[in-house]
């Protein structure tokens, strides 16, 4: 009991306190690619702090959910921080065991952030959530067909049996394969190139910011920081599945430490990867993007037939 | 070599290649086209190479070699001179179906294929990682045929077609005794399938402009429908 | 004991709810009606103890003799689970309808309203509970029957008749279906019982499950038997609408498991058949909610895609208990019957609380609301309580019994057939996308109709529902969040009971962690942050006043997934412009259009109403002279072909 405790409150502290650094490690890469020097690595804490001095405007035409759902979105980034060890496996899980219910509990807070974008009447809000929704609605089968993947392979139902299963023997190495999906849904759940701009500032190429465009202030920090904990959950669960060296399965100070410096080593290179990606491709025309998730459909689909089917 | 590497690592090339093959299905940039299927033939390459590491028979080596030069080097850049002299950058139009379309009649290609396999497998002789590469080397061969009736342009069309016979190469390295000697016929086949489409597209060094006079109604059917 | 004391008590309130109003149906006052809903809510309590009764102790079981036909019932676990549906629902519009009722001009409509709604529940009831091939049927029809005049009860306007006349049709043609197949097993077996069903042979076993499975599709909605569902529910009342589509769509679902269970044995593609049903009516139930504008048809359309997880639930039941894995199958079966509880209750919230708005708005399409969510705000919590349950959103009760079915087909490599495993694959992915769309379909819904600023006069000047109008529903949301939130501890005693293992994440914990984490985040933005907020106006590009037109519309909302799955909606976009001139400058008029079909309508029915129609023109023919000779050359002809007949046959 009082290891999860422990678990808790250091996987939480953790992912809070390093979730911006990513976002600017990114920035400084696809900077780097463009021929410039950059903002500085710091600069998205900064960004929040400044965010949350600000003061907050509502629309006349806005109701509780415009005030309720920054609030919804972060408290289920904050739970579903709790699905994913990223140093140490603690022995009680307490309940925070399903895969389903991490992906689920991230699509409460989708829902309620689509549902403000349309509490403003603007028409921006509106287009934003209804690509949104639709992008995550097409993208659901090929996580699931992952997520199946997962299940069938490691023969358990949460992260916690399978990081432990991945970090004892490498035997099943087609399973990179599905690291060509998993990072495909990565880039949609993060809306970064080639779904979506997260730079951008035409509203009619917005996904994702064009639902956040009305919330200012402390709201818009929430969301901010929202978006940089599911990064850093997505790059988790990449890190742990695919090169999970250096986890610590027994509690113990070095353990910890040798775990906090590789997990951080092995995430921001993922970061740097996740940098490459974004300034090598451009983003795709909206109704180009069901080809991209029907092929990473087809790959997840036969890497499953193979695993299982043999 | 371990007898489990040699498995996975044939499952990631196996798959690998299927997918590069749905992407030639759906993509439209025509010089992207010809890098896939450098990377296409290439990763047939490495198959070959696996086979040598496990089994020591040295045919492998030498198709592995012949495939990187001629397939991976010497035909794409035949295809990239005449298209960068034909001057067509994309292929937009697709006939009969559209690319989500294509990419589902893959899967159930492979499907289909999966299941008539299975019950001619023990006919066959083959044992499970067998069976697995007879039934991605026949899909390749069905959906190239795809790509084929589905594209307009030829320059699509031929890549096709080269992909079907990467396909029959691979089924030979599964299920025939000789894989060498079909390789080399294979090659024999594209290369002269390319050298034709070269020559029709610039002719010969030394007289450029007769060619060009006699061949210009000719460069229509490479650009076919792109001008309405 | 007290279980065969308990059930006469609530028959003999249901009816006097029938008969109360109608000895006294020409009466304005309102006394005599709420006397009668006071009893329909009496009866449904006394049925809800009964069914908690019958689960701890023992089955009841009863026999009446009428008219020389003997109808068993029998109350057993099953029978007392969807009573338990039926009295919750039942309840809750009873509520419901102490204020809705009042709002219809005619007090004889009124009056006739509660007397047929209760007759209807009272049908449902026996139907549940009968023993025996008669009763069934005579309760199946007298349910049809009465949901037909109640879908017919606006008959004035011009949609009703319509939709009441195919839904009679199509009811009919269910019972069709039921009656040959019960001719069948009557030849077969000699007696009424159900006991002896399970003795029949294999091949007639099939061809009963054929027959019955089409019967009662073609009652639960299933594409492509689900035509009428989309026409009959915006055409009732919304009261009816809840119960139609939270319970007699359930009893056809009841009418498959019972023979299910009765028979003795399973194929498996009966299994395959159900789950493939079930996985095709989901999905496109869903892709046709996408483009509905009006409301109540799109809350139908809904009910058909959950139709089909309920499906999806008893096709795995049956796949897994043929390969004999009975962990997993009681686990499918549980999740498919949980489910069956989930989609009354949050349907017959929807349904009832749009009946609210659309009460208060006059119009049932949702692009002419907007902003009822600052005049109505009760109603509109109690609609997204509702629309959260049916996107299946923890920890709402929706997302429990879509979880056990994910759980179930992530257990499909205990399967050793390749085939089996790799069409369960495809049936997962797929029901993943329809989830997926639910959410999406669902925020257009609570979006459009409640956020934003109104987009008409009515919608400017709605008002807030009356109190009983917002009780009604609100148990029913409490009822959805404590089935979301306590279905750990629900399913550890019944698993204990039963014998299962149900792998349930605990939600209370969860939702403790949540609130906790919520207190926490408050403090702490509340200590860092900036106090000041202040309200002001959209940015509206530089123009002043902003107006409702400036807002997304909900065919703007589905209109990327329209032109996604622009396949299956055949969607044609026609785009006609004209000019003054031929250099195409100077534009003088334009014409777009977006059009779908409605595939099935033009493919599946209308034709064979075509050839319906042709025959029974030629046959319209022969009988309706005036005159009276043509009659007796008929006459003439029989007498003729009988003696040839007999003459033929007598040796």
């Amino acid at each position: 009991m009082i290891d999860f405790f422990l678990y808790a409150a250091l996987n939480i502290i953790l992912v809070i306190a390093l979730a911006p650094l990513y976002i600017s490690v990114i920035k400084k890469v696809k900077a780097y690619y463009q021929g410039r020097k950059g903002p500085r690595l710091f600069q998205t804490y900064y960004n929040l702090f400044k965010l949350f001095s600000k003061e907050r405007v509502y629309s006349t035409n806005s109701s509780f959910i415009m005030r309720v759902s920054p609030y919804v979105n972060i408290i289920c980034s904050i739970l579903a921080i709790l699905f994913i060890p990223l140093l140490f496996i603690p022995n009680n899980t307490l309940g925070f065991e399903n895969i389903i219910l991490f992906l689920y509990i991230l699509a409460i807070g989708k829902f309620f952030i689509s549902l403000s974008g349309l509490d403003a009447a603007s028409t921006f809000g509106g287009m934003g959530s209804s690509r949104e929704m639709s992008i995550s609605s097409i993208v659901e089968p090929v996580v699931i067909m992952i997520f199946a993947a997962f299940v069938f392979v490691f023969k358990s139902f949460n992260f916690f049996d399978i990081f432990r299963q991945t970090s004892l023997n490498l035997d099943h190495i087609s399973l990179w394969l599905l690291l060509i999906p998993l990072v495909i849904v990565l880039l949609t759940e993060v809306a970064r190139i080639p779904i979506d701009n997260p730079e951008t500032h035409l509203e009619l190429t917005m996904i994702h910011e064009a639902m956040i465009l009305e919330q200012s202030g402390s709201d818009l920090a929430l969301i901010e920081m929202s978006s940089a904990i599911k990064q850093l959950l997505w790059i988790g669960i990449i890190i742990n599945i695919f090169i999970p060296f250096g986890f610590d399965l027994l509690l113990s100070i070095s353990g910890l430490f040798i775990g906090f410096v590789s997990f951080f080593i092995k995430s921001i290179l993922i970061a740097i990867g996740i940098g490459v990606i974004e300034s090598y491709l451009t983003k795709y025309r909206l109704f180009r993007l069901p080809n991209l998730f029907a092929i990473a459909f087809f790959l997840a689909l036969i890497t499953i037939m193979m695993e299982v089917l043999l | 070599m371990n007898e489990i590497i040699f498995s996975e690592l044939l499952k990631i090339f196996l798959v690998s290649l299927i997918i590069l093959t749905t992407v030639i299905i759906s993509r439209r940039n025509l010089t992207s086209l010809i890098n896939i299927y450098a990377l296409h033939s290439f990763i047939l390459a490495l198959i070959a190479l696996t086979f040598f590491f496990y089994d020591g028979a040295l045919t492998f080596l030498y198709a592995a070699i012949l495939t990187v030069a001629s397939k991976s080097i010497l035909i794409p850049k035949l295809l990239k001179k005449s298209q960068k002299n034909m001057q067509i950058y994309t292929d937009i139009e697709y006939r009969y179906l559209k690319p989500v379309s294509s990419i589902f009649l893959s899967l159930l290609i492979f499907v289909c294929g999966f299941f008539i396999f299975y019950r001619i497998k023990d006919f066959l002789g083959l044992n499970q990682l067998y069976y697995l590469g007879v039934v991605f080397g026949f899909s390749l061969v069905m959906i190239g045929f795809m790509i084929i009736f589905s594209r307009k342009k030829i320059i699509t069309k031929i890549l096709g077609y080269l992909v079907m016979e990467n396909g029959v190469v691979l089924l030979s390295f599964f299920v025939g005794e000789m894989p060498l000697l079909i390789e080399m016929m294979v090659l024999m086949d594209l290369l002269v399938l390319v050298a034709i489409t070269s020559i029709l597209a610039f002719g010969m060094k030394s007289s450029m402009e007769e060619f060009h006079a006699k061949l210009n109604p000719f460069k229509n059917w490479f650009k076919w429908r792109e001008i309405k | 004991m007290a279980n065969s004391f308990l059930f006469p008590c609530a028959v003999v309130l249901l009816s006097l709810s029938i008969i109360l109003p109608l000895i006294f149906v020409k009466i304005k006052k309102p006394i005599f009606r709420k006397i009668s809903l006071l009893s329909i809510i009496l009866a449904c309590v006394v049925l809800i103890t009964l069914s908690a009764g019958v689960f701890i102790n023992e089955t009841a079981n009863f026999n009446i003799f009428i008219l020389g036909m003997n109808f068993s019932l029998l109350i057993d676990n099953l029978a007392a689970f969807f009573i338990f549906i039926i009295s919750l629902v039942g309840l809750c519009v009873a509520i419901y309808s102490f204020s809705y009722t009042e709002h219809f001009d005619n007090c004889i409509k009124r009056n006739m309203l509660i007397s047929i709604m209760s007759f209807f529940i009272l049908s449902m009831i026996f139907v549940v509970i009968s023993h025996n091939l008669v009763s069934f049927l005579f309760f199946w029809e007298l349910m049809s029957i009465s949901s037909f005049l109640l879908i017919m009860f606006d008959y004035e306007k011009e949609g009703t008749k319509k939709a009441g006349i195919f839904y009679f049709a199509m009811t009919q043609l269910s019972t069709l279906f039921l009656i040959i197949s019960f001719v069948i097993i009557y030849n077969h077996t000699g007696t009424l019982d159900f006991s002896k069903i399970s003795e029949l042979s294999p091949i007639l076993t099939s061809l009963l499950f054929i027959l019955l499975t089409i019967g009662f599709c073609t009652k639960a909605g299933i594409i492509p038997f689900h035509k009428w569902l989309p026409y009959a529910h915006p055409a009732s009342p919304s009261s009816i609408s809840a119960l139609m589509s939270g319970l007699m769509i359930k009893i056809a679902i009841y009418g498959l498991i019972r023979f299910i269970f009765l028979f003795s044995f399973q194929e498996l593609w009966w299994g395959i058949l159900i789950l493939v049903l079930g996985t095709i009516s989901a999905l496109l139930g869903v892709i046709y909610a996408l483009k509905e504008h009006n409301l109540k048809r799109l809350l139908a359309y809904h009910s058909i895609e959950n139709i089909g997880i309920i499906f999806i639930g008893i096709g795995l039941y049956m796949i897994f208990s043929y390969y004999n894995l009975p962990n997993i199958a009681l686990v499918a079966l549980f999740a498919g019957l949980f489910h069956t509880l989930n989609h009354a209750l949050f349907k017959s919230l929807l349904f009832l609380t749009s009946g609210s708005v659309v009460n208060s708005t006059h119009t049932k399409n949702i692009e002419e609301m907007g902003g009822l969510v600052k005049k109505m705000p009760y109603t509109a919590i109690l609609f997204l309580i509702g629309a959260i349950s049916i996107s299946a959103l923890p920890p709402f009760n929706g997302f429990v019994s879509e979880l056990m079915i994910f759980q179930i087909f992530f257990k499909s490599n205990a399967i050793s057939s390749p085939i089996i495993n790799l069409i369960l694959l495809i049936s997962m992915s797929l029901f993943a996308l329809t989830s997926a769309l639910a959410a999406a379909c669902f925020v257009k819904a609570f979006g459009i109709v409640f956020l934003a600023a109104p987009r008409s006069k009515e919608a400017k000047e709605a008002k807030e529902a009356d109190l009983s109008m917002l009780i009604g529903p609100a148990i029913l949301a409490i009822l959805c969040i404590i089935l979301g939130i306590f279905s750990y501890q629900i399913f550890s005693f019944i698993g204990n009971k039963a014998g299962i293992i149900f792998d349930l994440p605990n939600l209370l914990w969860i939702s403790l962690a949540g609130i906790v984490i919520l207190i926490i985040t408050v403090l702490i933005v509340k200590i860092i942050s900036n106090k000041n907020s202040r309200v002001g106006e959209t940015w509206g590009c530089g123009i002043n006043k902003q107006n409702s037109r400036m807002e997304y519309t909900a065919s703007g909302f589905s209109e990327p997934i329209v032109t996604i799955f622009s396949t299956i909606f055949q969607t044609k976009k026609v785009n006609k412009k004209e000019y003054y001139d031929s250099d195409k400058v100077i534009f003088k008029e334009g014409h777009a259009k977006i059009s779908l079909i409605k595939f099935f309508e033009e493919y599946l029915y209308l034709p064979e109403l075509k050839l319906i129609n042709k025959i029974s023109e030629k046959l319209y023919k022969i009988q309706n002279e005036i005159e009276l000779d043509p009659y007796i050359l008929y006459i003439f002809l029989t007498i003729l072909i009988l003696l040839i007949i007999i003459g033929v046959v007598i040796k």
